[in-house]
């Protein structure tokens, strides 16, 4: 009896190491993975297609969806002392909905593997998401994303901002342009509340690689003359990218890519220690029962 | 109690099993996941506010006792409650009163070197005091301001009065490179 519960208790230690062994060595991986990118020469020298620094795009490439309200005038931003600023109810933006499902939900749908299209070189300034407060009239902020999509037919790649929480209607004045950095065409332009929920699409031609990677960057501004009722409003959104023809997205080619053999060799290896310890277990627990008969 | 024990250690080791899978599972997941949303993109905008003497009047009526020459000063702040840095303004509106035409205004720093002079009726949101210091984020700045009644004026403005409201407005420093108000 007492040798029953010593088995059980060195299995039940043995399965504790293991875990603790395999929790490790995830963790390291996770923790070595970015470590990894960062040292990897090539995202050291990132290559930006076109100029960093260019030029809003004229109108006549912006795609804006037909049904935009006209802005208000507004004033400027400064607060005439002794007056108190109007109260503005926090307002969410709850009356317009999305006029497709959430990109999330397409995205789970038509992509189970999430690495048939990823944000691309979130290591460097890429992929970092916006977190600006004390926001002025005349500000303007930029953050550069990096898509790659996996596919083997031409794809439609969809653009989608989506509010999330605004208040005093920040997103009527809050001006949202999306340029692709690699043909410097303007894909999205207008306000936040101009462009919730709407698709913005960009063709992926078919190529021999199988893949493609774009770069975008999303520029957020304020006029000048954004008056005093926005002061102190906040908004918050996402930015979904996500691929229209699921049929056509391929997973990832798995040779080469140093990462995803170490994973199914830390995987593999883990659930051979298992096998076996379970095996030797069983076997010791066998050998105790006999001596015990004998 | 042995059997109590034993099983109490038994209940131990499966939830440090139970545990070290989860987290096993978190620490793969998150490995291999990959995102194609940027999620709670973060906006906020700043604050421009400033308080002007507490709201409180720079001359109250009992101040007003001039003659020809003679200069009545009186201390005020103004303190910046904005979020940001921002440039302010001074002018004064709603004169009531001739004696307004008889005087001249005046702007004093704490040491009280003179900042601004003109006339009463010409310190107006058209030709304001503009400080060229910046007022800093929480920045209490201590002024003075000065009513001169101009010598030579004569007898007309005996037994004459005037009120008024002095104003001080603020905007952003940033992206503001013509100190501009009212844009």
């Amino acid at each position: 009896m007492a040798s029953v519960k010593e088995s059980k208790k060195l299995r039940f230690k043995m399965a504790i190491i293991v875990l603790s062994i395999l929790c490790l060595l995830s963790f390291c991986a996770l923790v070595a993975r970015p470590i990894f990118w960062q040292q990897n020469a090539d995202s050291a020298t990132v290559m930006v297609p076109n100029n960093f620094l260019s030029q809003r795009a004229t109108d006549t490439d912006v795609q804006t969806p037909s049904d935009i309200p006209s802005n208000e005038e507004n004033e400027n931003f400064s607060a005439p002392i002794g007056l108190s600023m109007p109260e503005i109810d926090f307002t969410l933006n709850s009356s317009r909905e999305p006029a497709v499902p959430l990109a999330g939900e397409i995205v789970s749908q038509a992509n189970p593997s999430a690495s048939l299209l990823e944000f691309y070189r979130w290591q460097d300034e890429y992929n970092k998401k916006f977190e600006v407060t004390n926001m002025l009239p005349g500000d303007t902020e930029t953050r550069y994303f990096c898509v790659k999509a996996h596919h083997t037919d031409d794809v439609t790649l969809v653009f989608q901002a989506e509010i999330t929480e605004q208040t005093r209607l920040l997103g009527d004045v809050l001006d949202v342009t999306v340029t692709n950095l690699d043909t410097n065409k303007v894909i999205c332009q207008g306000t936040f509340n101009q462009i919730n929920g709407a698709e913005f699409k960009e063709k992926l031609a078919k190529n021999t690689a199988e893949e493609t990677i774009r770069y975008y960057r999303i520029d957020v501004s304020m006029d000048t003359s954004v008056d005093n009722p926005y002061q102190v409003a906040r908004l918050l959104a996402d930015f979904n990218w996500y691929i229209q023809e699921e049929q056509n997205l391929s997973p990832p080619p798995q040779t080469g890519d140093p990462l995803q053999i170490s994973l199914y060799i830390i995987l593999g290896g883990s659930a051979l220690s298992i096998f076996v310890l379970l095996i030797l277990a069983k076997r010791r627990k066998d050998d105790e029962e006999e001596e015990q008969y004998e | 109690m042995s059997n109590s024990n034993t099983q109490k250690k038994v209940w131990i080791s499966i939830a440090v099993i139970v545990l070290l899978f989860i987290m096993f599972v978190i620490n793969t997941f998150a490995f291999i996941s990959s995102f194609i949303s940027s999620e709670a993109n973060l906006f906020e905008t700043a604050k421009v506010d400033i308080d002007f003497n507490g709201n409180r009047p720079v001359f109250v009526e009992d101040d007003f006792f001039l003659e020809p020459g003679r200069e009545r000063i009186q201390p005020f702040y103004l303190r910046n409650n904005s979020t940001v840095d921002v440039y302010y303004r001074l002018y004064m509106d709603d004169f009531v009163g001739a004696l307004k035409d008889a005087l001249v205004v005046k702007i004093y720093d704490k040491d009280h070197n003179c900042l601004f002079t003109a006339n009463m009726t010409d310190l107006t949101r058209e030709t304001p005091f503009v400080d060229t210091a910046v007022l800093k984020v929480g920045e209490t700045k201590e002024l003075y301001a000065g009513v001169l009644m101009k010598t030579g004026v004569g007898n007309a403005y005996q037994n004459e009065m005037v009120s008024f409201s002095m104003y001080a407005d603020a905007t952003q420093v940033k992206n503001n490179f013509n100190k501009d108000f009212d844009n």
